[in-house]
């Protein structure tokens, strides 16, 4: 299985025109790691990516609090918390 | 085999235009790149305030995307702070995309904060590195440290050895002589003919607030004596005659490190420009 943020990564870096689409998985790795792999992608092309998440294969009843750990996360990293 | 790396983007900015700095570093690595170099190296912090990249893989990957033959290091990827299996999906999508270019070195980390970030105990650091070698499996990894527990863990898997910038060339010939694997290691470089001393000078004020921030109550004279009688400055014959030291004394792969974030990118160029020369 691939990894989607550094597939997002690479095609930033490969086409500085690219609007890039990554659909990361949550629920099975720390908020944290998960959230910095996403700000530092979103530092590579701001407004060329979107961002969805799914629920790691067997972590889906669990997938709305995934979400807001990773995007409480993001928000730690920003300053914001 | 003898091959020149250059390193260490660290994305350190205190203008908050952390943006900008992968943007250059993408830009950087296509200078070594056309320079004929043979690979560009960065490194992973996290919980600094100043914009370390906490993820390595993902900047390199981004560079990965702008060139086609520089190799890709790490120095180092903190492994146990990592998901073991994430860790070796990246890695393996990094490696795959820009054609087994990545160099994966690994470190254990050493500071506390960084592992509690990641509700992490520093005590856990040497199982959770063998659990993260276990999962990269047959992938080739440099393993970074010069502790005895750290050479003895690459001598075990047979994985070559990245040792640090402080060390001095004697050690680096001892433990080249024993590995049973290739050996590389960094240096701090600068290459000029002009008065070295301000460079020295900067070179010390950025170890100095790293060392009294990081460590604390470290001896930091003591670190900073090692830095400065390691590093290569001086003019050309001055820094090649230091490398050949280096590859005699058993190293395969010399890292320099020509970028800090008191080096402005004209200069970065231009030195890289020296290096390859």
């Amino acid at each position: 299985m691939s990894a989607p943020l550094i597939e997002a990564a690479f095609a930033l870096g490969a086409d500085p025109l690219a609007h890039v689409t990554a659909v990361v998985e949550v629920g099975d790795r720390h908020p944290m790691e998960i959230a910095e792999e996403v700000a530092v992608v979103r530092l590579l092309g701001a407004k060329r990516l979107t961002l969805a998440f799914r629920p790691a294969p067997g972590t889906e009843e669990r997938f709305q609090e995934a979400v807001t750990l990773v995007e409480t996360a993001l928000d730690r990293l920003d300053g914001r918390e | 085999m003898r091959r020149l790396g250059v390193g260490l983007w660290t994305m350190q900015s205190s203008a908050g235009e952390r943006a900008a700095r992968y943007e250059e570093f993408a830009e950087d690595a296509c200078v070594v790149e056309r320079h004929g170099l043979h690979s560009v190296w960065t490194a992973e912090h996290r919980a600094t305030g100043d914009g370390w990249c906490p993820a390595p893989l993902h900047a390199l990957a981004f560079v990965a995307g702008r060139t086609e033959r520089v190799r890709l290091g790490t120095a180092m990827l903190l492994a146990p702070q990592h998901d073991p299996v994430g860790l070796a999906r990246n890695a393996a999508t990094l490696d795959g995309l820009s054609g087994s270019r990545l160099e994966l070195g690994v470190g254990l980390g050493y500071r506390e904060e960084e592992f509690a970030l990641l509700d992490l105990s520093r005590r856990e650091r040497a199982p959770r590195m063998e659990v993260a070698l276990g999962h990269l499996g047959g992938r080739r990894v440099w393993i970074g440290g010069m502790a005895p527990a750290a050479i003895a863990r690459a001598a075990r898997r047979t994985l070559p050895l990245l040792l640090p910038q402080t060390l001095p060339v004697e050690k680096l010939r001892a433990i080249a002589a024993q590995h049973p694997a290739p050996v590389g290691i960094m240096r701090d470089v600068r290459i000029a003919d002009d008065d070295q001393e301000p460079f020295r000078a900067s070179l010390r004020a950025h170890y100095r607030a790293e060392i009294e921030s990081w460590w604390g109550d470290a001896d930091v004279e003591r670190q900073l004596g090692f830095i400065d009688r390691a590093a290569l400055v001086g003019d050309a014959a001055h820094v090649t005659a230091g490398l050949e030291e280096l590859y005699d004394a058993g190293a395969s792969l010399i890292v320099c490190r020509l970028q800090f974030p008191f080096v402005d990118r004209a200069t970065l160029h231009e030195q890289i420009a020296r290096l390859a020369a």
